[in-house]
């Protein structure tokens, strides 16, 4: 619906993908990858929000 | 019965005031009470104190422990009061823009029942003006009305951030504590920049969304026009505008339009133009956010007298920390707040007049304890150093509350009889604040905090906010916020090492060895009130308390980086913040006031806990078991 985008993996990081999304359950490699990749960027998106709730805390005068 | 909750009032000075004839008003209610000291909580904190009083249960019923609440998962701080929510869905991405599957929720962290929706289920109408730690505000039953107070963000979600724009190069741009100060550039007179409002979640990235705004300074006299919005504003050197409303567009053409409103003062107009713009506040008339309950009430009481300030604590403190206020300005500026409360205490009382039968009104004023926080080194100055006006400031805002307690007592004294109950109350009274103590730093000497790089530079500890600082393999103990200790705990911190059954020995251990903490140049304790949670919360949130609360002597609080979780090389370090006075120290230290206008049972040492049970009782309402104070009269 938004396009495909291609991305170069090392042969040898795709060997291991293959070998753990086996193991752990996922459909594809493809599967793995997106959700890894899901999981970082979340993570990201976290790190972003303890910045805002650190910019609330600030606006205590207790804390400067 | 009408509840005045004064934050901050001090028993110490409203002695002093009363009998040197400031206060008459006060003086007649304490000729008939007593002038009572009222035990605060532990930590004597406005959000854990004002949760004491409205659920009638300690902290561990409630939950609110400090100002600064800790998630031991990410190991990162959050406001303790309310909580944003996300989504629960992604929002979908279209290009730049992000249309959400769903709402953020606004949740409020404090547990237990507020008295008065005990009252509103007995049928008695009850008005909640401000009270802290009510926002979002509780849903207030079929007759009953609410205004939320501490805890209500500005429009950019956070506590309050003001916003300077200056060509003036003695004034140094970028992010301050509170604030953020613009360096502009002036052309023809003209200045134009843009306001920034809340984060635009429409947008990747979430970028404020912004609203453009031009200054033109007259070539000749000191004033200025501020054209914002579709307001054209003329203002001399030093003056405040009045409530100026904003619009902040989410999407292109108005199809997503945030209000706002702020209020300006134009600094100076020559040589170089400054102008302060206050956060931008959620308009009353037109809330972006729940701000009433029910949500109605918050435009209905802006219609009857006019916008007010709605973001919680609005005293703007960090403008004078920030150097941006004079000691005169905020004195002005919180003078504006204190101006409001008094139109909007007039309406109120008026109204509580008019309504047939049982009535329950609560007024809450900020100022006396915003204008203490900050005039608390003046008022301790002499010789030169003193200055008069700023020295008998707290004086001028004690005389106000009289004021306010004289229209009170006057439309008591107006009813046929009399049987309106009335109290003054305080959450805390105050105490110089002259000495940091860096908690952190006591327990890495003492050996129970490790640093990824015990030999980090001051310059390095100073960067190393929010106890990113620290070696989580090898502490044992941590502080964050203003009183809260936590020990790493296996299973409970994210990578906790102390084994769960050692845990309260532990805290046990540092409570000894804290309260031996004293200060090398006076010989004095630094902490007299070190305390493990055990031995004074009850209540099912026990658990989630931090390990030991901290009370400092008086004199003394957790230092400006401790309060951040930073770890600094010193143990102890002056204040010289204007921030001067505080109260986050040995409760026992920092009574509150209690004033009503009955007698109150002989003997009586009440406590903050003890105020709803009387409120209840004196509506025939028996309280509930976990509301465990007494009555006081």
């Amino acid at each position: 619906m938004f396009g495909k985008h291609k991305i170069a993996i090392d042969k040898d990081l795709w060997e291991k993908i293959q070998v753990i999304a086996g193991v752990a359950g996922y459909s594809s490699p493809d599967e793995f990858v997106l959700h890894a990749l899901e999981k970082q960027v979340a993570e990201f998106a976290a790190a972003e929000s303890d910045e805002e709730i650190r910019k609330k805390l600030r606006g205590l005068g207790y804390i400067s | 019965m009408i509840v005045l909750g004064v934050d901050g009032m001090d028993p110490v000075l409203l002695a002093r005031f009363m009998a040197d004839g400031d206060t008459p008003n006060l003086k007649r209610l304490a000729a008939t009470s007593g002038l009572v000291p009222l035990a605060t909580a532990v930590p004597p904190q406005s959000p854990v104190a004002w949760s004491d009083f409205i659920t009638g249960m300690d902290a561990g019923g409630h939950g609110i422990f400090d100002f600064v609440a800790f998630d031991r998962q990410t190991l990162s701080p959050y406001l303790s009061i309310a909580r944003v929510e996300p989504p629960a869905r992604q929002p979908l991405a279209v290009g730049r823009w992000r249309i959400p599957l769903g709402t953020e929720r606004t949740v409020l962290l404090r547990h237990g029942q507020a008295f008065w929706e005990l009252l509103d289920r007995q049928g008695i109408p009850t008005t909640m003006f401000q009270v802290p730690a009510n926002y979002p505000p509780v849903p207030a039953g079929r007759q009953s009305l609410a205004i939320s107070g501490m805890g209500t963000p500005d429009l950019r979600g956070t506590a309050g951030t003001f916003s300077v724009y200056t060509n003036d190069p003695k004034i140094k741009p970028g992010s301050v504590s509170g604030g953020e100060i613009r360096r502009v550039k002036i052309a023809g007179g003209v200045i134009r920049d843009v306001l920034e409002g809340p984060p635009n979640g429409l947008v990747a990235g979430a970028p404020f969304a912004t609203t453009p705004f031009t200054v033109r300074a007259d070539p000749v006299n000191p004033v200025a026009l501020l054209e914002i919005g579709d307001q054209r504003v003329l203002l001399n050197s030093g003056e405040w505008s009045g409530w100026l409303p904003v619009s902040f567009d989410l999407l292109p053409a108005g199809m997503a339009a945030v209000p706002g409103m702020v209020r300006v003062l134009l600094k100076q107009a020559s040589p170089y133009v400054t102008l302060y713009v206050s956060p931008v506040n959620i308009d009353p008339r037109n809330p972006a956010q729940p701000i009433g309950a029910p949500p109605q009430w918050a435009p209905e009481l802006a219609a009857r007298v006019g916008p007010f300030y709605t973001e919680e604590m609005p005293e703007d403190t960090k403008a004078l920390t920030a150097g941006i206020f004079t000691p005169r300005e905020f004195i002005t500026q919180s003078g504006l707040v204190l101006a409001e409360r008094r139109q909007i205490l007039r309406a109120e009382l008026a109204r509580f007049q008019r309504t047939p039968g049982p009535n329950f009104l609560f007024f809450y004023l900020s100022t006396v304890d915003q204008r203490h926080h900050m005039l608390a080194r003046e008022m301790a100055a002499t010789g030169a150093a003193r200055d008069a006006v700023l020295a008998e400031a707290m004086r001028q805002t004690y005389r106000e509350v009289d004021v306010m307690v004289g229209w009170i007592l006057a439309a008591l004294q107006s009813e046929a009889e009399s049987q309106t109950a009335f109290m003054v109350m305080s959450d805390h009274g105050f105490a110089h604040w002259h000495t940091q103590a860096h908690l952190n730093a006591w327990l890495e000497q003492n050996g129970y905090l490790v640093l990824k790089d015990p030999g980090s530079s001051p310059a390095q500890r100073e960067r190393d906010e929010w106890l990113t600082g620290i070696d989580w393999q090898r502490t044992r103990a941590f502080g964050i916020g203003l009183n809260s200790l936590y020990l790493n705990v296996q299973g409970r911190e994210r990578e906790g090492i102390v084994p769960p059954a050692e845990r309260e020995a532990l805290a046990r251990e540092i409570v000894a060895r804290l309260g031996t903490w004293r200060d090398p140049a006076t010989g004095d304790l630094v902490v007299t009130q070190p305390l493990v949670r055990e031995d004074i919360y009850h209540g099912p949130r026990v658990a989630e308390a931090p390990d030991v609360l901290v009370g400092y002597a008086p004199g003394y609080r957790s230092s400006w980086g401790s309060s951040t979780g930073k770890v600094s090389a010193l143990l102890l370090e002056p204040n010289t913040e204007p921030w001067s006075g505080d109260h986050c120290m040995d409760s026992r230290a920092v009574p509150g006031i209690l004033l009503a206008n009955r007698p109150l049972v002989a003997g009586a040492t009440p406590t903050l806990r003890d105020l709803p049970v009387t409120i209840l009782k004196f509506f025939g309402i028996e309280s509930p078991a976990a509301m465990t104070g007494n009555q006081v009269f």
